[in-house]
C-alpha cells in the first residue's frame, strides 16, 4: 500500500466516523422534522418517517400560539440583548485585564460572584425591582437583566489576557490609546471570543421561560419559549403541533449559530504579532 | 395538573422563593389602581373602545383582566367564551392572558401579589386551594352569588370542592375526574366483556393477566407514578387522606391515612401490580402512559376524562372508558374532582369585582359550560348543561363522554371524596411518587415506604403551617 491510499483510506474513515457522528447529533432534528409533518395516528404507530407531509401541524401550531411575532419579538430581545452583553462584556474585560487600578481584583471576583447563585433565586426580587418602574409588558425590561452579565465579563476577561503582552506593549510604546488598542487592535483579534459568547449567549435568552413569563402578560409581547408552552394541552399530550412550533422557533437559533461561527473562523485569520 | 419533572427543581425553587417572599412581605392584595394601569393601555384599551362605541354605549367600559392556565385547544376555548361574553353585553370587556402551566402563574401570581399587579380572575388548580386562602387576596364568589340572587344548578360534587366553612370561595371553571381507560379491540380479543369493565382493582389484574397470558399485549394495565391516583384511591375507599375532616372544618394539622389505614391498602395495591407481572410502569410523566395506550402496548390505564378528545382521534383501536376502579366495593367511597377554579381577586374595588363575577356568573351557566365540556373534554361544571342541545347532540356522537358524567352526578357527597385541602399537596405528592418509585424498584418494603410518605407529609404540613398558621 503506498502513502497515497493510504492517506485516501484515513480520510475515508474518518469521514465515514464524521458522518455516522452527524447522523447521531441530527436524528432528533430529523425526527422533530418528521414527526411535526405526520399525522396523530401516525405519529402513535410510531413511524421514523412518513410520506405523508401532513402541514397541518404547522398551521394548528400557528392558530394556538402568533408564533412568528413571538419570534420577532425573542429575536429582538436576544440580539439586542447579546449586542449589549458584548458592549458591556468588553468593556468590563478590558478594564479588569489590560488596566492596573486599586480594587480591581476584588470587584472582579465580586463579579464573578454573582455567577455562583442561581438566576432563579434573584427573579422575583428583579420582577418586584422592574415592575415597580412600571416597566412590565416592555421591550425594556425583557432585556434590561440580560444587558450585562458576569459571564461574559469572565469570558472576554480570559480573552484579553490570552493577547500577548508584547502587543499591549508595543502599541503603547506607538503612542497608541488605551482605547485605540481596545479598539482597532483587542477587538478585532477576540472575534473568535466574540463569535462563541454571542452564540451562547444568544441562546441563552432566547431559551428563557420564567424572566418573561414574570414580565409580560399581554399575549402579544411573549416570547417564543413561552409560545411553545401554550401549543401543550393541558390533560392530553399533542405532540404534532408541539414539533411544529419547535421546528419553527428552531431557524432563527441556527440562523444565528452559522453567522457566529462564521465570525469564529474569520477571527482566527485575522492575523496575530509575527514571531 | 402536570408536573415536569425537567424543570421540577428550578420551578419549585421559584415556588419556594415566592412564598417565602409572599410570607414576609405579605400586607395585601396590592393597588388596585396598578391593575388598571396594565390593562388601559394601548390594544386592549383600543378593544375596548371599539367595542364601546360600536354599542353606541355612553357608559365607560370596565376592563377586566383573567389569568389562565389553558393551553392548546382549551386555550382557545377561553378565547372563545371571552369573546362571547364581551360580545354579550357593552359595560364590561374581558381580556384574557395566559399564563403558563398551573404551576407557572401560582409563581407568578405570588409574585404580582406583592407588586400590585394583580388581575381581576385567577384561575387556580384545585389543589392550590388553601395556598389561597393562606395568601387572604381574593374575595370569595359566594358573597357575589348571594348578593346577585344565583341560581345556577352547580354540580354538588364539583361545588363541594371549593367550598371551605360553608362558603364556595371560588366558581368552578374546568373539572375533570379520572376513568379507566380501555383499549377495547384488544380487551374483546381476549375474550373479554367489554360492556361490563372492571370495577375493582382486583378485576383490573384478573383481566390483565387473561390479557397478557393470552399474549394478546405486552401489558395489560398502567398507572403512571402520579399523586393523584394515589389521592384517587383513597377517596375510592371513602376514607379520609388528612384529620380535621381533610381540613374541611379547620385547618388540616396532620395525615390521616396511615392510621386509618388507606395507605396501606394503597401501596398493597399498587404493589400486587407490579409483583404480578400483567402491569407496567412507564414513569412518573402521565404522558408517557398515555403514548404508550394509544401506541396499543398497554389495553388499560389511568387518566383523566380529559383525555377523550385525543384518544378518540389518535388511537387506532376502538376506546372504551369506565369509572376510576376501586380498591374494594363500598358505597362511601368516590372520586374527587380535579380541575381548576376561577377566583376573584380583592383589588379593592367593588365594582370591578362585581363585574368579573358576572364575567364568571356568565361562564357557569349550561350554554356556555356545555359548549366548553364538549370543545375540551372537562365535564361541565353545571348540572343542567347535560340536558342542552350542544351537549345532548356531542353525547349522541360520543356516549364516552358520558362516563365521567355520570361518575360525578354519581359521587357520594362526603368528606373522603371532598378531597384534602392542604397547601403542601404538590410536595406531598411527589414524596409518594418517591416511595411508589422506591417500591416497584424493590429499594423499599412496603412498610418503610408507608413510614416514609407519613414522617416526610407530616413534617411537611408542620413546616407550611408555621409559615402560615
Amino acid at each position: 500500500m503506498d502513502k497515497k491510499t493510504k492517506k485516501r483510506l484515513t480520510n475515508g474513515l474518518l469521514i465515514a466516523g464524521n458522518l455516522v457522528l452527524a447522523a447521531f447529533l441530527l436524528f432528533p432534528i430529523f425526527y422533530c422534522l418528521s414527526m411535526s409533518l405526520m399525522t396523530n395516528q401516525e405519529i402513535y404507530a410510531q413511524k421514523i418517517f412518513s410520506f405523508s407531509f401532513n402541514i397541518e401541524n404547522y398551521a394548528k401550531a400557528l392558530k394556538m400560539a402568533p408564533l412568528f411575532r413571538y419570534i420577532l419579538n425573542t429575536v429582538i430581545v436576544a440580539g439586542v440583548s447579546v449586542v449589549l452583553q458584548m458592549v458591556t462584556g468588553t468593556l468590563a474585560a478590558f478594564a479588569f485585564s489590560m488596566l492596573r487600578f486599586r480594587g480591581r481584583n476584588v470587584l472582579f471576583l465580586l463579579f464573578l460572584a454573582t455567577m455562583m447563585i442561581p438566576g432563579q433565586a434573584i427573579i422575583i426580587a428583579n420582577y418586584l425591582t422592574v415592575s415597580s418602574w412600571n416597566m412590565a409588558n416592555t421591550f425594556t425590561a425583557l432585556i434590561l437583566p440580560y444587558a450585562c452579565t458576569a459571564f461574559a465579563v469572565f469570558n472576554l476577561r480570559q480573552g484579553f489576557l490570552s493577547l500577548p503582552k508584547e502587543l499591549h506593549e508595543a502599541a503603547m510604546i506607538d503612542g497608541c490609546t488605551n482605547f485605540r488598542y481596545f479598539y482597532s487592535i483587542a477587538l478585532p483579534l477576540l472575534k473568535p471570543s466574540l463569535g462563541a459568547l454571542g452564540i451562547y449567549e444568544f441562546l441563552q435568552v432566547w431559551n428563557n421561560y420564567l424572566w418573561p413569563l414574570l414580565i409580560t402578560s399581554k399575549t402579544e409581547m411573549r416570547t417564543v419559549q413561552i409560545g411553545l408552552s401554550m401549543l401543550q394541552d393541558g390533560e392530553a399530550a399533542q405532540y404534532g403541533p408541539v414539533m411544529a412550533g419547535a421546528m419553527l422557533v428552531l431557524i432563527p437559533s441556527i440562523i444565528v449559530f452559522l453567522v457566529g461561527q462564521k465570525q469564529m473562523v474569520a477571527g482566527l485569520t485575522s492575523g496575530a504579532v509575527k514571531g | 395538573m402536570k408536573f415536569n419533572s425537567k424543570r421540577g427543581w428550578r420551578r419549585m425553587l421559584a415556588v419556594a422563593t415566592a412564598a417565602a417572599l409572599t410570607a414576609s412581605v405579605l400586607t395585601g392584595c396590592g393597588t388596585s389602581s396598578s391593575t388598571a394601569d396594565t390593562t388601559s393601555d394601548t390594544t386592549t384599551a383600543d378593544s375596548a373602545t371599539s367595542t364601546a362605541s360600536d354599542t353606541e354605549s355612553t357608559g365607560s367600559v370596565i376592563e377586566i383582566t383573567l389569568w389562565h392556565a389553558m393551553s392548546g385547544t382549551n386555550g382557545e376555548a377561553v378565547d372563545y367564551l371571552v369573546e362571547q361574553f364581551n360580545e354579550s353585553q357593552s359595560e364590561i370587556h374581558v381580556t384574557a392572558e395566559y399564563q403558563g402551566t398551573y404551576d407557572d402563574s401560582k409563581t407568578k401570581f405570588g409574585a404580582a401579589v406583592q407588586s400590585g399587579d394583580v388581575p381581576d380572575i385567577l384561575q387556580m388548580y384545585e389543589v392550590g386551594t388553601q395556598y389561597m386562602i393562606d395568601l387572604d387576596c381574593y374575595v370569595p364568589v359566594q358573597d357575589f352569588m348571594d348578593a346577585n340572587g344565583y341560581d345556577e344548578n352547580i354540580i354538588e360534587a364539583v361545588s363541594n370542592y371549593y367550598t371551605y366553612d360553608g362558603k364556595m370561595l371560588s366558581m368552578p371553571f374546568n373539572t375533570s375526574t379520572p376513568v379507566l381507560w380501555i383499549n377495547k379491540d384488544i380487551c374483546a380479543e381476549a375474550g373479554l366483556d367489554v360492556d361490563n369493565p372492571p370495577t375493582t382493582f382486583a378485576e383490573v389484574l384478573e383481566w390483565s393477566k387473561v390479557i397478557v397470558d393470552g399474549g394478546y399485549c405486552d401489558a395489560g394495565f398502567s398507572a403512571a407514578v402520579y399523586g393523584w391516583y394515589f389521592e384517587q384511591m383513597i377517596a375510592g375507599l371513602g376514607l379520609n387522606y388528612g384529620n380535621n375532616d381533610n381540613g374541611r372544618t379547620s385547618r388540616m394539622t396532620a395525615v390521616e391515612f396511615d392510621s386509618n389505614g388507606a395507605l396501606n391498602q394503597v401501596l398493597t395495591t399498587w404493589k400486587e401490580w407490579m409483583d404480578s407481572g400483567y402491569c407496567a410502569s412507564y414513569g412518573t410523566t402521565t404522558a408517557d402512559t398515555q403514548t404508550a395506550f394509544k401506541a396499543g402496548q398497554v389495553a388499560m390505564i389511568l387518566e383523566s376524562s380529559g383525555c377523550l378528545g385525543t384518544f378518540m382521534e389518535d388511537c387506532a383501536f376502538e376506546v372504551g372508558n369506565a369509572n376510576f376502579p376501586k380498591i374494594e366495593e363500598n358505597d362511601d367511597g368516590g372520586v374527587i374532582i380535579g380541575g381548576a377554579s376561577m377566583w376573584l381577586i380583592d383589588t379593592g374595588d367593588e365594582e370591578r369585582e362585581n363585574a368579573a363575577y358576572q364575567f364568571l356568573a356568565y361562564c357557569s351557566q349550561a350554554e356556555q359550560q356545555a359548549y366548553w365540556s364538549t370543545a375540551t373534554g372537562y365535564l361541565p361544571v353545571n348540572a343542567d348543561a347535560v340536558d342542552t342541545e350542544t351537549f345532548s347532540s356531542y353525547a349522541a356522537e360520543t356516549p364516552l363522554a358520558l362516563t365521567a358524567v355520570n361518575q360525578l352526578l354519581n359521587n357520594p357527597v362526603n368528606t373522603a371524596t371532598q378531597g384534602c385541602l392542604t397547601g403542601v399537596s404538590s410536595e406531598a405528592r411527589s414524596i409518594f411518587q418517591d416511595n411508589i418509585e422506591a417500591l416497584i424498584n424493590g429499594q423499599k418494603s412496603i412498610e418503610e415506604a408507608e413510614a416514609d410518605i407519613t414522617d416526610r407529609i407530616n413534617a411537611a404540613i408542620e413546616d407550611y403551617n408555621a409559615n402560615n398558621g
